[in-house]
């Protein structure tokens, strides 16, 4: 076990690609086992890698991915972004809180922070910069408010989470609701101090025709979270079948209604999301063999004992699990952390009691904040480029952002029934 | 030379393929909820299908991921290696990278041979397993000869 781990970390620290190392690892592991009692037979990691992604729900993976990038293509976004500037432009914190209900709302649909990220950074970040707001505190608005995206309904983290362990991808999606409006909110708060202390004042007015304007032109686009999430909440569509109805209808936005897209640019989104699955996929394919050893070893039992020997309170372990995701996020993305730990803690957190829905919620707040936590965050390199400042200088101005959102990660971590009362509500 | 177009040739063919796939599991998956909502006709076959194209996908996509740098990996530390020593850890994982590759192909082309055999099928389609299969030494050796390509860079930028 220790070997496993150790290869895995040293192979991922190396720069090996993701997928290869754990598979690799796995293969350590099988050809150690050929010295001891029970020889493993090696043809059983071709096998895992195929059984890992031989699964339906994770077709609402391609499927979310695809929608999102249609809708940054075709223009959805953009009139999102646009009425939520109408409707919260003229606040103190003024398009600072646009940001936020902004990637709220987008976040809706696309249910990836790097997507979001780049969507309103590209349209709120210059903006700002024109409303005297420093480039880095721009830039590190979006990126605070992108994290939101993962925790929102839909969600790809959720569905890959989902796929892997089993857990309903309907309870975890309605499960997300609640949590990340907190989020949200936190960042509201936080935002308007930053503001007030810094002396920005919102130059807009609040402009009622601008908002009946932008409201009716974004109708349709707000339409359509509303949709999904409706679906499957009433158990009308899977997930999966929820994804493809909202690939339909992007496609039908962006190319009929507002006419952004064209038959070759949907070909270019097609193959770029294509490539995006892909790599995913592969590192899915390989967490699967991680899993199968994790098993195999009974790992899930050992560490349950071990974690029980320091304590039994579901909180503190949760606790524990957290102090160690966060800083893992440091030099680690949230794929990444997924792969290697959901295996591996999934099954440890269920024997101990606590409810799968809430745990994976943590554990997807918690790793999502690694895209904006220094050296290493996609979204933090992203809103820097968009915002034309360095990520030194974005990282130092997300740092009250980042302690709201951490303040709501320990709401979420010692409250269960913020996550849980609405899908027990909705969802038997 | 030559190598580098006969390999940029097969990643744009491999991502033309790969977004192929894609569009048959969007226009699957819409399919399926068109017949079902609209004419209550479920089809049974379309759920299998759409797997089938996910899993070519995922092992079809992954070299093109990597010969445009999109597949995940963790840069935080060799980042900070200095060039010389950075050169030999890229060197040491290339080639592991590629042996375990190389592995992977051999092992699930021992498990299609079994699989077809015996005989196993998918439930609706009655589609040989093998097929199914067949996509991982397929998306191996595509990712291979990226890997390959890299390692001979490597070598020449000396």
């Amino acid at each position: 076990m220790i070997i496993l781990f150790g290869a895995m970390l040293l192979l991922l620290f190396s720069g090996m690609e993701i997928g290869t190392a754990m598979g690799f690892a796995g293969m350590i592991y099988i050809l150690i086992s050929w010295f001891g009692p029970t020889p493993i037979a090696l043809t059983t990691i071709a096998q895992n890698f195929v059984y890992g992604i031989d699964s339906f729900p994770f077709l609402a993976m391609p499927m979310f991915i695809l929608a999102g990038g249609l809708m940054n293509e075709g223009g959805v976004t953009h009139q999102l972004v646009r009425f939520s500037q109408a409707l919260v432009g003229h606040i103190t914190g003024g398009l600072g809180n646009v940001s936020v209900l902004a990637n709220m709302i987008v976040s809706g649909m696309t249910g990836s922070s790097v997507a979001d990220a780049s969507a309103t950074g590209a349209v709120m970040i210059p903006a700002m910069k024109r409303e005297k707001y420093p480039p880095e505190m721009a830039a590190a608005i979006i990126g605070a408010s992108a994290t939101i995206g993962p925790i929102v309904p839909p969600s790809i983290a959720f569905v890959i989470i989902g796929s892997m362990t089993g857990t309903s991808i309907g309870r975890l999606f309605i499960g997300g609701a609640v949590p990340g409006c907190l989020m949200g909110l936190m960042l509201l708060i936080t935002n308007y101090f930053v503001t007030k202390q810094k002396g920005l004042i919102p130059e807009r007015r609040f402009d009622g025709k601008e908002l009946l304007r932008s409201a009716r032109e974004a109708v349709l686009s707000i339409l359509m979270p509303i949709f999904v999430i409706g679906s499957i909440l009433f158990g009308i569509a899977t997930p999966t079948e929820a994804a493809g109805v909202a690939v339909a209808y992007a496609f039908f936005l962006g190319f009929i209604v507002y006419r952004k897209l064209t038959l070759r640019s949907t070909f270019e989104v097609l193959k770029r999301c294509a490539v995006t699955t892909a790599s995913v996929t592969f590192t899915v394919a390989g967490a699967a063999v991680i899993s199968w050893v994790a098993t195999d070893e009974q790992i899930t039992l050992k560490m349950t004992e071990g974690l029980l020997s320091i304590t039994s309170n579901p909180v503190a372990i949760l606790f524990i699990i957290n102090a160690i995701l966060f800083i893992l996020g440091f030099p680690l993305e949230p794929l990444p952390l997924t792969m290697m730990l959901i295996p591996i803690l999934f099954p440890v957190v269920i024997k101990l009691g606590i409810d799968p829905v809430h745990f994976v919620v943590i554990f997807t707040v918690n790793t999502t904040l690694a895209l904006i936590t220094p050296p290493v965050g996609a979204t933090l390199y992203i809103v820097s480029a968009l915002g034309q400042t360095s990520v030194s200088k974005v990282s130092r101005a997300i740092i009250p952002y980042l302690i709201g959102l951490i303040v709501a990660l320990v709401i979420i971590t010692v409250w269960p029934g913020l996550t849980l009362w609405l899908p027990n509500l909705l969802m038997k | 030379m030559r190598w580098n177009r006969v390999s940029e040739r097969i990643v744009a063919v491999a991502e033309i393929i790969s977004a192929l796939f894609l569009l048959l599991i969007a226009g699957l998956t819409i399919a399926q909820v068109v017949m079902r909502y609209v004419f209550s006709y479920p089809f049974t076959w379309t759920e299998e299908l759409s797997i089938a194209a996910f899993i070519y996908l995922g092992f079809i996509g992954i070299g093109v991921a990597y010969a445009q740098g999109r597949h995940l990996w963790v840069d935080a530390f060799v980042g900070m290696l200095p060039a010389s020593l950075r050169k030999v850890v890229d060197g040491i994982v290339l080639g592991l990278s590629s042996a375990f590759l190389l592995i992977l192909i051999v092992l699930m082309i021992r498990v299609m041979i079994v699989t077809s055999k015996v005989g196993i099928t998918t439930a609706a389609l009655q589609l040989p397993r093998a097929v199914i299969y067949l996509s991982l030494p397929m998306g191996c050796i595509l990712f291979l000869i990226q890997v390959v390509r890299r390692f001979w860079g490597l070598g020449r930028t000396q």
